[in-house]
């Protein structure tokens, strides 16, 4: 019978967490916390914000599939204003590190957001470069764009820069990505954002859950062979056995997105089974 | 403040063909929910359907909660197959609720299943106060005789005396309950000859129906909708549920489901 729980606490990049366990960016917030005290989460991730609030997309906005979920959101928020006034001071009672997630459709729009943001009391920056649901391309398979996002950014700026890239299983594609993301001084890589997909039904979106789960681990595990900054692993992680796997593929720490829909109580029962295990080698 | 409650399954009784009722042992939830609030429910122990299913709560007692549901769907198919003494995972109470004031005659108006959140209403204000039960119209239709029955039993010849409503009126798309129609044939009606007898209207019912609501009740009578959304997370973090209002994107599941019936632009979901 274990007496004590194992320490779980992690230092990514400077960011110091208690655990290596976070949300991932625009799937946990608001009625949440009635349930989930955020401050067990070793950080939490804003939902993406940008420059100027945004509608995003009319619904239907969600549709369900072989056990996971295709989404079109499309980015709605606020604007970063309301998050400095409003969010991140509600967030702060909480003590818990806080990784703000900011897009923008061109370099200019991402340092803007970086320099408003900067001297916030926040942990890091996450550049959503990923997101498949606002039209026009997806900023993270280009590689120069890639590297003058991130190489602006980070010139503007001394929070921790996390690079979220888009999923391809293009393997030299991915890898040369991600590559070029730390060569431009990104300080940590998110593995992966949601997967272009289509439902029987025609809704196009990024497909989450379960079904991506084996996918998402395949380009953390390539990944991380040949990068060297760390790595926070995501896509379908829905029981802590998942979350080892993404441990043990390379990934330092790991977001939960989706399964908070199926189970909002995932959180806490991930953390709770990582610290009862014998040990953790990360 | 919501709750997480692994409710234990008191009954699961099918009411007609696909048409069921299932009561639920929850008491935290019990204790706080109100008329038009909603839980998320689990129907499977895997990860098969992936996503909790939304159920307006149609009553309550002192520890348990009462869901009607039509089994239409992968989600709700499962849900009717569970049997008594097993458990679900739920969450709530969710969304805001109804306006409870009642000071004069309220007209009800449900559409098949969108009877659900209606019953907890005409339950609850009966509770606040048994003259409200003289105050209370409901217009019910459906395509044909499914709930009716069901319906007429709680409140016209019920053993519970404290439900009993004195009008009740119901419509059947086919005629199998004697009226043939809508039951927005009925809603016009009362708004053309007794214009003034209604201080408020409420209505649940498809999205079709309640937009012929919001276009037949005149402005300068308060309407509140209970709409319905495909939801991800029902805890207002995702935005998946966003419905189109004058004032922007709302949440269904966290500024609603309550909505006035005017604010709502149905243009854009019928």
């Amino acid at each position: 019978m274990k007496s004590s729980k194992i320490n779980l606490t992690v230092e990514i990049a400077g960011i110091k967490m208690k655990n290596p366990v976070m949300n991932a960016s625009g799937t946990f917030g608001e009625n949440f916390f009635d349930l989930v005290n955020p401050r067990i989460l070793g950080a939490i991730v804003t939902k993406t914000v940008t420059l100027k609030p945004k509608t995003g997309n009319p619904p239907p906005r969600i549709q369900e599939v072989n056990g996971g979920l295709i989404n079109r959101i499309g980015l709605e928020n606020k604007g970063v204003d309301h998050l400095i006034e409003k969010t991140i001071p509600n967030l702060k009672k909480y003590k818990v590190p806080i990784i703000v997630s900011i897009f923008g459709q061109n370099k200019e729009k991402f340092v803007e957001l970086a320099r408003k943001l900067t001297s916030q009391p926040i942990a890091a920056l996450e550049l959503n470069l990923s997101c498949p649901n606002i039209g026009g391309e997806i900023l993270g398979y280009h590689a120069l764009a890639v590297f003058e996002i991130v190489s602006s950014v980070k010139k503007v700026t001394s929070l921790p820069v996390i690079a979220k890239l888009p999923p391809s299983l293009d393997f030299s594609q991915m890898i040369n990505i991600a590559q070029i993301a730390q060569s431009a001084g990104a300080d940590i890589l998110a593995l992966v954002n949601t997967f272009p997909a289509l439902s029987n039904d025609f809704f196009l979106g990024g497909l989450s859950g379960s079904p991506i789960r084996p996918l998402a681990l395949r380009i953390v595990y390539e990944v991380a062979k040949r990068v060297s900054i760390p790595i926070i692993g995501m896509g379908g992680i829905c029981s802590l056995e998942d979350a080892l796997a993404f441990f043990k593929a390379g990934a330092k720490a790991i977001a939960i997105g989706s399964a908070n829909f199926h189970d909002p109580l995932i959180i806490p029962k991930i953390i709770k089974g990582l610290e009862e295990l014998e040990e953790l080698s990360i | 403040m919501i709750y997480q409650e692994k409710a234990r399954v008191i009954s699961n009784f099918e009411i007609s063909e696909d048409y069921f009722e299932i009561i639920l042992e929850a008491p935290k939830i019990a204790k706080a929910a109100l008329p038009g609030q909603f839980v998320m429910v689990r129907v499977s122990q895997g990860l098969y359907p992936f996503l909790r299913r939304p159920f307006s709560i149609a009553g309550k007692d002192f520890k348990t909660i009462k869901l009607l549901y039509k089994a239409v769907g992968t989600g709700t198919r499962m849900l009717s197959q569970i049997s008594p003494r097993e458990f679900l995972d739920i969450t709530g109470p969710l969304g805001n609720g109804f306006n409870l004031e009642v000071k004069d005659n309220i007209l009800l108006v449900a559409g098949g299943i969108g009877i659900a959140p209606l019953l907890f209403l005409i339950q609850e204000l009966a509770s606040l106060n048994p003259k409200n039960r003289q105050r209370i119209w409901l217009l019910f239709g459906e395509e044909t005789l499914d709930l009716a029955d069901y319906i007429t039993n709680i409140y016209a010849v019920g053993e519970n005396p404290y439900l009993m409503l004195k009008h009740i009126d119901v419509i059947t798309k086919d005629g199998s309950s004697g009226k043939k129609g809508l039951v927005t044939d009925l809603l016009l009606k009362k708004m053309i000859y007794e214009p003034f007898k209604f201080s408020q209207v409420y209505a649940c019912g498809p999205n079709e129906m309640l937009k012929k609501v919001a276009e037949i009740v005149p402005g300068r009578i308060p309407c509140w909708v209970s709409v319905e959304s495909r939801m991800a997370c029902g805890l207002g973090a995702c935005r998946g549920c966003a419905i189109s209002t004058i004032h922007g994107y709302k949440r269904v599941c966290k500024d609603g489901p309550i909505f006035e019936a005017r604010e709502v632009k149905w243009n854009e979901i019928v």
